[in-house]
C-alpha cells in the first residue's frame, strides 16, 4: 500500500511510464543547466498549481475549472520564470518556448482532474510531489546522459571524452535516450511483476549453480 | 492586390513550413503525448486533427492584434503564457457553447476533443513561436493550419505503425511506448536531415 | 496447414539468405575499384565494420530474444553498405559507430531482420552524418593512397576534392568527363563512384531478383524527369540527368537498401508508387537541403510508409480485377 503511493517516482513515472510531459525532456533537456532549469520550474509550477487548484470549488463546470487551473499556472510561471532567469540566466534563453510550455502540461490539465484532485489534499500533495520528482529525477538523467555523451560537458565544463555524439543534442537523441531508459523500466517492471515462484526458482537456480 | 497575394503567399509558405520543415510532433515534440493518447484510445485522428487546426487558426487570428500591444510591455516574456492560455480559453469556451447547442454527429466525442486539443503544447507552441519569428497576419494563420495539419500527419504516421510496434515479435521490454519513441524519434531525425538544421526552441 | 506455414517460411528465410548472399558478393565486387584508388583502407574499413555487426550480433542476441534464430546475414550486409557509403579516409571509430547505432536502434528493437520498419544502415549514415560531418562528408581526390591509421587528421598528404553532390548543391556543373564517371574516378562515397559497376551489379540483382524493376525503375525514371523539368545545371539536360543520377548515394541507395524486404513494399504497384515518392522526396530536398547524403533521410521516412504503399496496391489491384470482372459478366450477359 506505501509503495502505490509512491508510484509516481518509478512504477507510474510521468514520462518513462506514462509519456506525458515528453516535449522538454525530449528537446529541450539536452544539457543539464536546461534539464534543471526545466525540472525546478515543473516541480515549482506543477506542485503549487495543483495544491490551489484543490481549493476550487468542484460545483464548477469543468471548462471552467481547467481554465482556472491553467490561469493559475500561468501567474505562478511569472515569478519562477523570473527566479530561473537569475539562477539559469542561458538556459532560459536556450530552452525557450519549453519553459512557459510548462503551464499546459499534462499533469495540470489532464490528470488533476482524472487522479489528482480525486484524492484528499494530503495524499494528493504527496502523489503530486511523487509524480513531480520522478519527472525530475528523468529530466536531469536524460540532461546528464545528453550533455556527456552529446557534447563531451558538463554544466558547461569540458570533459575529456574521447568521442561525442552532436546527434544526441537533437530531438532524435531525445527520443533515443527517454526510449531506452522506458524500455529499461519497463524491463524492471516485467521483472517485477513475474509471478514469486518463477523469481524463487530463478534465485533457487542461481544459488545452486553458486554452490558448484 | 499585393497585400492580399503578399498575405496568400505568406499563409501558404508558412503552412507548409508547420507541416514539413517545423512539424509540431516530429520537431519539436510538442503534442506527442496527445498524439499517443488518441492512438491508443483508437479516436479518429482526422477529425482531433480539424478541430485542433480550427482551435489554432482563431486562437492564432485573435494572438496576432494582441501580441504588438504585448511586446511593448517590459515583462512580455513572463506575461505572454497568461495572455495567450486567455486567448485559448475564450476560443475553447466559445467552442464548447457552439458543440452543446448544435446537432452534429458524433458531438460527444468533438466535446472530448476540444477538452484535449485546446490547452494543448501543440497550440500554445503554435502562438509562441509566431510571436517569436514576429510572423505577419498571414504568417499565424499559415502557421496555425499547418500545426493542425502537421499534427495530424504526424499522427498519421504514427497510427499506421501502431500495429507493428505493439505486436508480439518486438522485445517485450520495447513493446508499446519505449519502441514508439524510437519510431518517431527516428521519423524526427529524417526531417532534421531534410531541413539539414536544428530548429530554433 | 502448419506444416505448409513453416515449407513457406523456410522457403522465404531461405531467399532472404540467398538474397544478403547476392548483396554480399555484389558489394565486394565494388570493393576493387576503391582499393585501387585509395590502398587497402577500404578493406579494412568494411573488416571493421563487419567485425563491429558480428559481435553486435552475437551479444544483441543475448539480450533480445527475439534475435536468438539461425544466424542471418542481415547484419553483416548493413554493415558493408555502411562503409561503403561512407569516405575510403573515414576514421575506424566513425564506421563502428555507424553500425551499433544502425542495429542497437533500427533492427534488434524492432524485432530483427523480418520485422524491423528501418533500414539499419540508412539510420547508422544519418546519425554519423549528423554527429561527424568532417569525417563523413571530407572525400578524398581519387588515386590519393590512404594509410592505415585509425584516425587520418595528422596525414597532411591527403588531398580533398568536392564531390559532385556539393556541387551542384551551389548551382555549378562538376567537371568531370562521363569516362570517368563511369570509371569512379572523382570524389564521393567509397562505393558510391564507380558507376559503371554499380550499373552492372544493379542489372544483376534486378535479374536475381534481389531488388525489384518496379522500385528501380520508377525511382530513376522519376529522377530522370525531374532533372529535365527542373535541371540545377545551366549545361544542359543531359549533364542534368547524368550527375544528378550519379551524384551523391542515389545510385548507390537504389541498388543496396531496396532490398531488405521488411523496410519496402512487396506489392507491384506499391513498389512504383514507393520509387515515385521516394525519388521525388530525393529531388526536392537536393533543392531545398544541404547534405550529400540526403537519400538515406528520405529513405527512412518512405521506409515508415511502406506498408501504406502495399495497401494502396492491394486497393488498386482489387479496382482493376473488380472493373475486370465487371467487364467480363457485362460481356456474358450481352452473349
Amino acid at each position: 500500500m506505501a509503495f502505490e503511493r509512491l508510484e509516481g517516482f518509478l512504477t507510474q513515472n510521468t514520462v518513462l511510464e506514462r509519456g506525458l510531459v515528453i516535449a522538454p525532456v525530449i528537446v529541450a533537456a539536452n544539457t543539464l543547466n536546461n534539464a534543471l532549469a526545466l525540472g525546478i520550474s515543473f516541480t515549482v509550477i506543477t506542485l503549487l498549481t495543483l495544491l490551489i487548484a484543490s481549493f476550487v470549488p468542484k460545483h464548477l463546470s469543468y471548462t471552467i475549472r481547467v481554465i482556472l487551473y491553467v490561469i493559475t499556472a500561468c501567474i505562478i510561471f511569472i515569478p519562477t520564470a523570473k527566479v530561473m532567469n537569475h539562477l539559469f540566466t542561458e538556459s532560459i534563453f536556450k530552452v525557450g518556448i519549453f519553459l512557459p510550455l510548462l503551464v499546459t502540461n499534462s499533469l495540470i490539465v489532464t490528470k488533476s482532474e482524472t487522479r489528482f484532485l480525486r484524492k484528499p489534499r494530503l495524499m494528493m500533495l504527496l502523489d503530486v510531489f511523487c509524480h513531480v520528482i520522478g519527472f525530475f529525477m528523468v529530466i536531469v538523467l536524460v540532461g546528464v546522459i545528453r550533455e556527456i555523451l552529446g557534447n563531451g560537458t558538463l554544466m558547461g565544463n569540458a570533459i575529456n571524452m574521447p568521442i561525442h555524439f552532436a546527434v544526441l543534442m537533437l530531438p532524435f537523441g531525445g527520443f533515443i535516450t527517454v526510449g531506452f531508459l522506458s524500455a529499461l523500466l519497463q524491463r524492471i517492471h516485467l521483472y517485477l511483476q513475474q509471478p514469486v515462484k518463477q523469481k524463487k526458482r530463478h534465485w533457487a537456480t542461481e544459488i545452486k549453480e553458486g554452490e558448484k | 492586390m499585393d497585400l492580399l497575394l503578399g498575405f496568400a503567399s505568406d499563409m501558404f509558405f508558412y503552412g507548409i513550413v508547420a507541416i514539413f520543415l517545423e512539424n509540431t510532433v516530429l520537431s519539436r515534440a510538442l503534442g506527442a503525448s496527445t498524439t499517443l493518447w488518441m492512438i491508443r484510445k483508437k479516436y479518429n485522428i482526422f477529425l482531433f486533427g480539424l478541430i485542433m487546426t480550427v482551435i489554432t487558426t482563431i486562437s492564432a487570428i485573435i494572438a496576432y492584434f494582441i501580441t504588438p500591444w504585448l511586446e511593448n510591455e517590459k515583462n512580455a516574456y513572463y506575461l505572454k503564457p497568461l495572455i495567450y492560455v486567455c486567448v485559448i480559453a475564450v476560443v475553447y469556451v466559445i467552442m464548447i457553447l457552439v458543440t452543446n447547442h448544435s446537432n452534429i454527429k458524433h458531438k460527444d466525442t468533438i466535446l472530448i476533443f476540444i477538452h484535449r486539443c485546446s490547452f494543448n503544447c501543440a497550440v500554445l507552441g503554435a502562438l509562441l513561436l509566431s510571436a517569436q519569428a514576429k510572423l505577419s497576419l498571414g504568417g499565424y494563420i499559415g502557421f496555425g493550419i499547418g500545426t493542425g495539419i502537421g499534427f495530424t500527419f504526424a499522427t498519421f504516421l504514427i497510427e499506421v505503425a501502431y500495429e507493428r510496434l505493439n505486436s508480439p515479435k518486438i522485445p517485450k521490454a520495447f513493446r508499446g511506448f519505449p519502441i514508439t519513441l524510437f519510431y518517431i524519434g527516428i521519423l524526427s531525425l529524417a526531417v532534421y536531415g531534410m531541413i539539414g538544421h536544428e530548429l530554433p526552441f | 496447414m502448419m506444416v505448409i506455414l513453416e515449407m513457406v517460411e523456410k522457403e522465404k528465410n531461405m531467399s532472404n539468405k540467398t538474397k544478403h548472399l547476392y548483396l554480399i558478393i555484389s558489394m565486394l565486387a565494388i570493393l576493387i575499384v576503391p582499393v585501387y584508388l585509395y590502398g587497402i583502407r577500404p578493406i579494412i574499413v568494411m573488416a571493421i565494420g563487419i567485425g563491429t555487426a558480428i559481435i553486435m550480433d552475437m551479444i544483441c542476441r543475448i539480450f533480445f530474444k527475439t534475435a536468438r534464430k539461425k544466424f542471418d546475414l542481415s547484419s553483416i550486409v548493413c554493415a558493408m553498405a555502411m562503409a561503403l557509403m561512407l569516405p575510403a579516409c573515414v576514421d575506424y571509430y566513425v564506421i563502428v559507430v555507424a553500425v551499433v547505432t544502425g542495429l542497437l536502434i533500427a533492427k534488434y528493437p524492432f524485432g530483427g531482420t523480418d520485422h524491423m520498419i528501418f533500414h539499419p544502415a540508412a539510420l547508422g549514415l544519418a546519425t554519423v552524418a549528423i554527429s561527424f560531418p568532417e569525417q563523413v562528408f571530407s572525400f578524398p581526390a581519387p588515386q590519393t593512397k590512404l594509410g592505415l591509421a585509425a584516425s587520418l587528421n595528422e596525414q597532411a598528404q591527403i588531398i580533398y576534392s568536392s564531390s559532385p553532390a556539393s556541387i551542384l548543391n551551389v548551382g555549378g556543373t562538376p567537371k568531370i568527363s562521363y569516362f570517368d564517371l563511369l570509371l569512379g574516378n572523382f570524389a564521393g562515397a567509397t562505393g558510391a563512384t564507380c558507376i559503371l559497376v554499380l550499373v552492372l551489379i544493379l542489372l544483376f540483382l534486378m535479374v536475381r531478383k534481389v531488388v525489384t524493376y518496379q522500385l528501380v525503375f520508377s525511382c530513376l525514371a522519376t529522377v530522370v524527369i525531374y532533372a529535365t523539368l527542373f535541371p540545377r545545371v545551366a549545361t544542359g539536360t543531359l549533364n542534368s540527368i547524368v550527375f544528378e543520377l550519379t551524384s551523391g548515394i542515389l545510385l548507390f541507395g537504389v541498388t543496396f537498401l531496396l532490398s531488405e524486404p521488411a523496410t519496402v513494399p512487396q506489392t507491384g504497384f506499391g513498389q512504383v508508387f514507393y520509387g515515385f515518392v521516394l525519388a521525388i522526396c530525393v529531388m526536392l530536398f537536393r533543392t531545398v537541403g544541404s547534405l550529400d547524403v540526403e537519400f538515406v533521410f528520405v529513405l527512412l521516412f518512405t521506409n515508415a510508409l511502406s506498408k501504406e504503399f502495399d495497401k494502396l496496391g492491394h486497393f488498386l489491384v482489387r479496382r482493376i480485377k473488380g472493373e475486370a470482372s465487371n467487364q467480363m459478366k457485362a460481356g456474358d450477359s450481352n452473349i
